[in-house]
């Protein structure tokens, strides 16, 4: 009996968990404290890039990645304006302080691109932000200054 | 994007052609479209569903049968639009405002009908709810197609076996799902050669016949063998601009022994990445639309060779021995003779003399003969496996180098090239054949692949290279000029960005070019630089070929 119940708010905390588990699409659009943000506003290079946008995502559930749950108190959400960004074969990768994030997606208006990460070791002041597309880059014209 | 018409050449590795795949056929032709929904179905861990939407092409009527089966899948593009405006969302209807789908699936109905009234039932399947969520997805999107084409087939099993909406018994027993077909373009491109593995997985439920990626990602770098794969490659892609789909060729080459299967890989010069599907070219539909070389590439447009679309660089179907060996022009509906080539017959049709992939190749060779050369510098291999460099050309651009690109999935390497270049007409580098590997009378040519090194100041800008290849047998020594059988040593063009690029293209040379020569009994296989006084080339894949 006792087993039973065990049993069934084992199966219950799974459901829930699978249930209550975040995608990367949702850290794209849930609501982030805003730790870096630039203001140029005169488009840059093929695409248009203006500034960026660096927030931090409280996470209160488990991000399933890839089927795989990641269990992290936070991430970052870097996002870059301009456009309208093409949505190509050729995936859009935002690298700051040299180092590539996972690929990043267009927003839906494809005015932005944005990317999720949970390392901020790399957002750090004065970090160049670049967009590229293969070997195509384009570098941000400000820096990453935050708050 | 006429161009496509001989992509599905390739596919369609089944004789019902005429003399040009390119023309339309004898059969009338009914288009018709199944959909069962915006989110019918999820790939296993894709963040989201996807439709299962498909137009479908067929001969009117369905006259005896049963017809084999072709499925293309587009690329990565824009999934909704209202007016001139693309978005990127799945489904439509989940926007703030009224969205239509961009329609990517209908870009290729060109050559679909073309298909259909030579015989075949076309699918064409809609991927837009992959497109709105496959950057967040470790391999960029390679398993969700594969599964997507693999559910589709399922359902052509159904309406097949027991018929089913909206089709009814319409397609009951008029469907060989032993000889299917299929075409990607782009990320579609990975997804069809993903999907073989994934078919093969299941214990090959459907007889996947023929495989070809157009203007294809390999992101995740899958290898696919005993099946045709014809790679396409367009020469100003400005999207996929390092032309990383080669790997699909390269990888596949030596991969298992006694490969029963063909391998193409086919560049089509002046041609771009978006306009193989009418649905992403402007002027046709004009949402979401590009021309990638124009609007992608820095400094594109003033290319002198991409930066202006080069009329209809479509090239033909099949005849698919000689139009896919090289060994005859393309067809009219090619409408271009830029086509170039590279080819490798099956394991049992070739004699490899010399594949060129590590250091012990320099001084012997594949058939365990010797090899010797003089007046070649440098003479090393490269762009293979450690230690070779990883790039040929270290100071270029991966874009201008495709066969050694890195893949954003893989930390594999790329194609082991012989490096040479030379100063003098003395020049040489000699293949000998060691006793019991010397008649080569049961192949028709001699082959090699081979670009010239844009890289190297010893090769004039804009002018071919040129070079002797010389077949000993006991008695006799024949000379041919590689220029009097092949183009394949142009040098590269374009000066912008991407281009211009290193591309092995085969060079092949009919064995009956060789005048008064003891076929079987031949002692060695000579290159002599003698054509020009100085120049470089790249080169691999050396052998004997039907």
């Amino acid at each position: 009996m006792r087993l039973n119940r065990v049993l069934i708010v084992a199966v219950c905390l799974l459901l829930a968990s699978s249930l209550y588990a975040s995608t990367l699409e949702d850290l794209l659009n849930m609501p982030g404290t805003v730790l870096g943000k630039g203001s140029n506003n005169l488009p840059v290079g093929q695409f248009g890039v203006k500034s960026y946008k660096v927030e931090e995502l409280t996470l209160t559930e488990p991000v399933i990645v890839d089927g795989q749950t990641i269990n992290a108190a936070k991430a970052w959400r870097v996002t870059i304006n301009g456009g309208p960004f093409p949505v190509r074969d050729q995936a859009a990768v935002i690298s700051v302080g040299g180092a590539d994030l996972m690929p990043a997606r267009e927003g839906t208006d494809l005015s932005v691109v944005a990317t999720i990460t949970f390392d901020q070791s790399m957002l750090t002041n004065g970090a160049v932000i670049t967009l590229s597309y293969g070997e195509d880059t384009t570098v941000l014209p400000e820096k990453l200054t935050r708050n | 994007m006429k161009k496509i018409l001989f992509a599905i050449s390739l596919i369609v590795a089944f004789p019902l052609f005429g003399a040009d795949p390119g023309a339309r056929g004898p059969l009338p032709v009914t288009r018709e479209e199944y959909n069962f929904g915006d989110t019918a179905f999820t790939p296993t861990n894709f963040p989201g569903p996807v439709e299962l939407l498909a137009s479908v092409h067929y001969p009117t009527g369905l006259p005896g049968g049963p017809y084999p089966l072709v499925v293309f899948l587009h690329g990565r593009h824009a999934t909704c639009f209202t007016g001139r405006t693309g978005f990127l969302l799945w489904p439509c209807s989940s926007f703030s405002a009224p969205l239509q789908p961009i329609p990517s699936y209908r870009g290729y109905d060109y050559i679909a009908e073309v298909l259909a009234s030579n015989g075949y039932i076309v699918v064409s399947i809609s991927a837009n709810g992959i497109n709105a969520r496959d950057n967040f997805v470790r391999d960029l999107g390679a398993l969700a197609r594969a599964e997507l084409i693999q559910k589709h087939l399922d359902i052509w099993n159904g309406f097949n076996t027991v018929g089913g909406a909206p089709f009814g018994s319409k397609f009951v027993g008029k469907v060989d799902l032993t000889r299917v077909g299929t075409m990607g373009h782009s990320r579609g491109g990975e997804g069809v050669v993903r999907h073989f593995v994934l078919n093969q997985s299941l214990g090959s439920p459907y007889g996947i016949k023929a495989v070809f990626p157009l203007a294809p990602v390999d992101f995740n770098r899958p290898v696919i063998n005993n099946v045709p794969i014809a790679v396409m490659l367009p020469y100003c892609d400005g999207d996929v601009a390092d032309l990383q789909g080669v790997h699909f060729y390269d990888d596949a080459r030596y991969n298992v022994a006694a490969d029963t299967a063909a391998k193409d890989a086919i560049v089509v010069m002046g041609a771009n990445h978006n306009f193989f599907n009418t649905i992403w070219t402007p002027g046709i539909f004009d949402a979401a639309s590009a021309d990638d070389w124009n609007a992608f590439v820095p400094g594109g447009r003033s290319d002198p060779h991409c930066g202006q679309v080069k009329g209809n660089a479509r090239l033909t179907p099949d005849q698919h021995n000689s139009q896919f060996n090289g060994d005859t022009p393309p067809p009219p509906s090619a409408t271009t003779d830029q086509i170039f080539l590279m080819f490798q017959a099956p394991a049992a049709a070739r004699l490899d003399v010399n594949r060129l992939l590590s250091a012990g190749d320099l001084t012997t060779n594949t058939l365990g003969g010797a090899v010797a050369q003089a007046g070649i510098t440098p003479y090393e291999l490269c762009g293979g496996e450690a230690p070779e460099p990883a790039k040929c050309l270290p100071a270029e651009r991966n874009s201008r180098q495709p066969h050694t690109t890195p893949s954003a999935r893989s930390p594999k390497r790329g194609l082991s090239q012989l490096q040479a270049g030379w100063s003098s007409v003395s020049a040489f580098i000699d293949n000998g054949l060691p006793k019991g590997t010397r008649d080569v009378s049961a192949f028709r040519t001699l082959q090699f692949r081979a670009s010239v090194n844009f890289g190297d100041a010893r090769n004039a800008v804009g002018v071919p290279q040129n070079l002797t290849v010389v077949l000993s047998d006991r008695k006799n020594t024949v000379r041919v000029t590689v220029d009097t059988v092949s183009r394949s040593l142009f040098y590269p063009p374009g000066e912008k960005t991407h281009v211009p690029k290193l591309l092995l293209n085969t060079v092949r040379i009919p064995l009956r070019a060789f005048q008064n020569i003891d076929l079987t009994d031949i002692r060695s296989v000579r290159f002599e630089f003698d054509q020009t006084d100085s120049g470089a080339l790249l080169i691999s894949d050396i052998a004997f070929s039907n």
